[in-house]
């Protein structure tokens, strides 16, 4: 079988991709040989910390391959597909909101799940941060102390008793979010909490594990019975509301026919100008045919660029070499938090994001590149890592039309 | 024929590809029924770092795996979790013994032989309840725990009185692999394989072959489970030399032969190569004759509303459902299994620790099925079928008896 448009890669910009091209219609595979970065994300979509980064993009940025429309028009559809879905994001392009992480430092989103919307920095009513004993991924004190030093509507941290938390290992926010789930569970929270709460400011934050199928009912059924506002910080991997996002797009994505296989390693080549695929289906190698061939297999954290030891870099799938300086120790800079070189290396791409080879020629016509695997910008630093996996996606369907 | 590609690092130093980011944590579903499990990441990749002849086990829980292989299907990183808790499974029961449990359930081919010998009689003792019960504490197998019925005559049998061994056409050959649950309780499952090759002009022959070793692996007996692959690699090989192509319909017994002989067994040599590249899941190879332009697709259209579970050994063969897609061409409404696992995986669920576990895993899908309600069920793997039969009342078969059906445009 043929297919209009094949995607390598299941992590937010492969997911989406697949969505939009299986709601127009096409013929859409997606092969990726696990799932990717939404499980190690906070859930939430950052475009930019500082909008002129959109608005007047570097030359070499991804944001200048993709357009400003390609921006708007991927947030918009995004939106869309999650409230289809029952879980809404909330918020709008170009505004961000600012929200507690689980250091206790600030960080920014555009689109926010509701079950993070009451976490806004800005707004003036005091907030206390909850951290639930025995569950070891969060401690509301750490992050306390760190909000202290930036606001002063917070008030001391205090503590929530779950009921049925594995007692053999320790938990995981998944055994959480399941039974939240639950709505008798959540009787039983509600009745377990109610004494803790005596006195506590009306605004909680707690780690994110609210729910994995039903995150919104769970949150307004223990709000209206407490009386309070709910948010969820994102805590260490597995994250929930990444989790979330990869069930919605995965289940939009085969429900408008779209085909998904995790598991087989992919491996490209181009042939006679033409990006060719296939899969190590454990045991034997498949081909697959496509009219195009959509790049979505991430950075170096989920595999999609590959650095040897010799100082080469290039892409897992393809091989396609990526430009670095040739001394290792040029890769990154002097502070451990701050911009590093290695963060900007990846795929060049011209506007309808094909890989360009050293000449600055498109690799392969039939060949797209989108998400993490981009060259051109920091995305820790810009917090622009969801708004380039979003909109190159948008970017890289339409190119396809 | 196909390039191969056996994995070039060995499967436990794939542990130092881990990243320690919880994915495979967040998608086992044993770590999400059950507390005592620690799931895949604590017992593959972490626990490998401590395992050495010379220190004390940091396998206490390993043994709650259940071997589905959710775990290394979700790894972004290619850790064989899954495989590597097999292998660290084995060394313990090197250590230890084999639990007399561990060995009978993976006697299938054993179990079978006695059963059809002895048949109808075979079938009565597994529905003794006193029996059952006594089983159960000699043993450790759950007594609430079904077990399929013995058929009357193997299906072997059935194939050398058929005609269909004799009607020899087309160039195309398959060597059919029956696997012992085809064999020994569910022939029509590989009568519907045959049927099936006979409408696509596909001469099948019948090789030598025993269990594939899958029940004596999974259940850490590795030394009967490399005997057992031996001799159905060189038993195998054979055909393959002559042109055919290895078939089963029982998905756990190709990827045994596929990917397990050498993953988890570590067997590596030529011959295997030669089998392992030339073995296909039967719906692998439809779905392969069909791209080639090669398949008879005269199906008679008929509705029917149907469950379709993918078997996690399926879906870690990574060739996709194309069941699926073949049913919907018959005219079915297919709705696929949103779980990653029914919990029986192979012999797990029979055992008393872990009953309780394996209903627990397979409950979303049991829940699935009651609230759509179909006619049928449909799912590759038999262990799994009787699993679903046993908890939600419903008939589970094979995508092949589905297909034939479709040729032969009614339901038997
Ligand atoms: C995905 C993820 C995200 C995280 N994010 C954060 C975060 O944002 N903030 C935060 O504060 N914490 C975070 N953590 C936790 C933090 O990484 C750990 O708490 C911290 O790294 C522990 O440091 P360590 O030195 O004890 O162990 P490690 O950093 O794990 O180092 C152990 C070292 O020992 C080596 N080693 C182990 N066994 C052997 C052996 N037999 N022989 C030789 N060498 C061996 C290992 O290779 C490794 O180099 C995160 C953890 C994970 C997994
Ligand atoms: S998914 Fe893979 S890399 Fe991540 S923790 Fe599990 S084994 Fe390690
Ligand atoms: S094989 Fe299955 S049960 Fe075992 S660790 Fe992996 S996901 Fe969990």
């Amino acid at each position: 079988m043929a297919y209009d448009i094949l995607i390598i890669g299941a992590g937010l910009s492969g997911l989406f991709a697949g969505c939009l091209a299986a709601r127009r219609r096409k013929k859409t595979l997606l092969l990726a040989r696990g799932v990717g970065g939404t499980h190690i994300g906070a859930g939430t979509i950052g475009v930019a910390d500082d909008p002129s980064l959109v608005k007047r993009p570097p030359p070499d940025h991804p944001y200048a391959a993709v357009g400003k429309k390609s921006m708007q028009a991927a947030l918009d559809e995004f939106r869309i597909i999650c409230a289809e879905a029952g879980y809404p994001m909330r918020g709008e392009p170009g505004k961000n909101f600012s929200l507690p992480t689980a250091t206790g430092a600030a960080r920014h989103a555009c689109l926010i799940p509701e079950t993070m919307i009451a976490g806004d920095l800005s707004r003036p009513e005091p907030f206390a941060l909850a951290h639930f004993p025995g569950f070891r991924d969060f401690s509301a004190a750490f992050a306390a102390a760190n909000i202290r030093l930036q606001i002063t509507n917070h008030q001391l941290p205090i503590a929530l008793p779950l009921p049925h938390l594995p007692i053999h290992r320790d938990s995981y926010a998944t055994d959480i979010a399941r039974l939240f789930d639950r709505p008798d569970y959540r009787n039983e929270v509600i009745a377990a909490w109610e004494p803790s709460l005596a006195g506590a400011p009306k605004r909680i934050g707690l780690p994110a594990a609210l729910g994995l199928q039903c995150a919104l009912e769970a949150k307004r059924h223990i709000e209206s019975a407490l009386g309070l506002e709910l948010f969820e910080i994102p805590i260490l991997p597995p994250s929930v509301p990444g989790l979330r996002l990869f069930n919605l797009l995965r289940d939009d994505f085969q429900n408008h026919g779209g085909r998904l296989i995790i598991g087989p390693t992919v491996k490209g080549r181009i042939e006679n100008g033409t990006a060719a695929v296939s899969a190590d289906t454990n045991g034997r190698v498949k081909d697959y045919k496509a009219e195009v061939v959509i790049l979505a297999s991430g950075g170096f954290l989920n595999g999609g660029l590959i650095a040897k030891f010799d100082g080469a870099i290039h892409d897992s799938v393809f091989g396609l070499p990526i430009e670095a300086p040739a001394q290792r120790s040029a890769w990154t800079s002097e502070h451990f938090l701050g911009p590093h070189p290695f963060a900007k290396f990846g795929l060049r791409v011209n506007k309808t994001l094909q890989p360009l080879d050293a000449n600055g020629k498109p690799a392969a016509p039939n060949l797209r590149a989108i998400g993490s695997i981009l060259a051109g910008a920091d995305r820790l630093s810009e917090g622009s890592r969801e708004g380039i996996e979003l909109a190159s996606a948008w970017r890289a369907v339409e190119t396809t039309a | 024929m196909p390039a191969h590609s056996l994995p070039s690092l060995s499967t436990q130093i794939t542990s130092d590809l881990c990243i320690k980011c919880n994915i495979c944590a967040s998608a086992c579903p044993v770590a999400a029924a059950a507390d005592r499990f620690p799931g895949p990441k604590a017992v593959g990749p972490q626990a490998q770092r401590f395992r050495h002849p010379r220190l004390p086990s940091p396998d206490k829980s390993l043994d709650y795996c259940s071997g589905c292989g959710v775990c290394s299907l979700v790894c972004p990183h290619g850790v064989q979790i899954a495989e590597m808790n097999a292998i660290a499974r084995a060394e313990i029961f090197k250590r230890d013994g084999l639990p007399l449990r561990n060995w009978a359930l993976g006697r299938s081919e054993l179990l079978g032989k006695v059963g059809s010998l002895f048949w109808p009689l075979s079938n009565v003792p597994f529905k003794i309840k006193p029996l059952r019960v006594v089983i159960e504490k000699v043993m450790g197998i759950d007594a609430r725990a079904r077990f399929p019925d013995f058929s009357r005559g193997t299906f072997r049998a059935w194939f050398k009185r058929s005609a269909a061994a004799k009607r020899t056409m087309g160039a195309r050959k398959v060597a059919y692999f029956h696997g012992c649950a085809s064999n020994y309780y569910e022939p029509r499952i590989a009568q519907a394989a045959i049927e099936v090759f006979e409408r696509n002009q596909i001469k099948v022959a019948l090789p030598e072959q025993n269990c594939c070793g899958l029940p004596m692996q999974s259940n850490g007996d590795f030394e009967s489970a490399r005997v057992y692959a031996r001799n159905n690699i060189r038993k195998l090989a054979r055909w393959v030399r002559e042109g055919y192509d290895i078939v089963g319909a029982s998905t756990s017994c190709t990827l045994a032969i596929k990917h397990e002989y050498h993953a988890v067994l570590g067997i590596d040599d030529p011959a295997l190569e030669l089998v392992a590249t030339n073995t296909y899941d039967i719906f692998e190879y439809l779905a392969m004759l069909d791209d080639e332009g090669l398949l008879n697709t005269r199906f008679v259209k008929r509705a029917e509303t149907v469950v379709y579970h993918a078997p996690c050994q399926q879906r870690t063969h990574g060739f996709g459902r194309p069941a699926a897609d073949f049913m919907r061409r018959f005219g079915f409404a297919v709705i696929e299994s949103k779980a990653d696992c029914c919990g029986v995986a192979g012999t797990y669920g029979l055992k008393k620790e872990k009953y309780d576990i394996a209903v627990a895993v397979g409950q979303p899908l049991f829940q699935q099925i009651a609230d759509e309600n179909p006619n049928r069920v449909v799912c590759d793997s038999e262990t799994c079928r009787w699993w679903i039969e046993a908890h939600t009342g419903k008939k589970a078969v094979h995508p092949i008896e589905v297909m034939a059906e479709a040729y032969r445009g009614r339901r038997q």
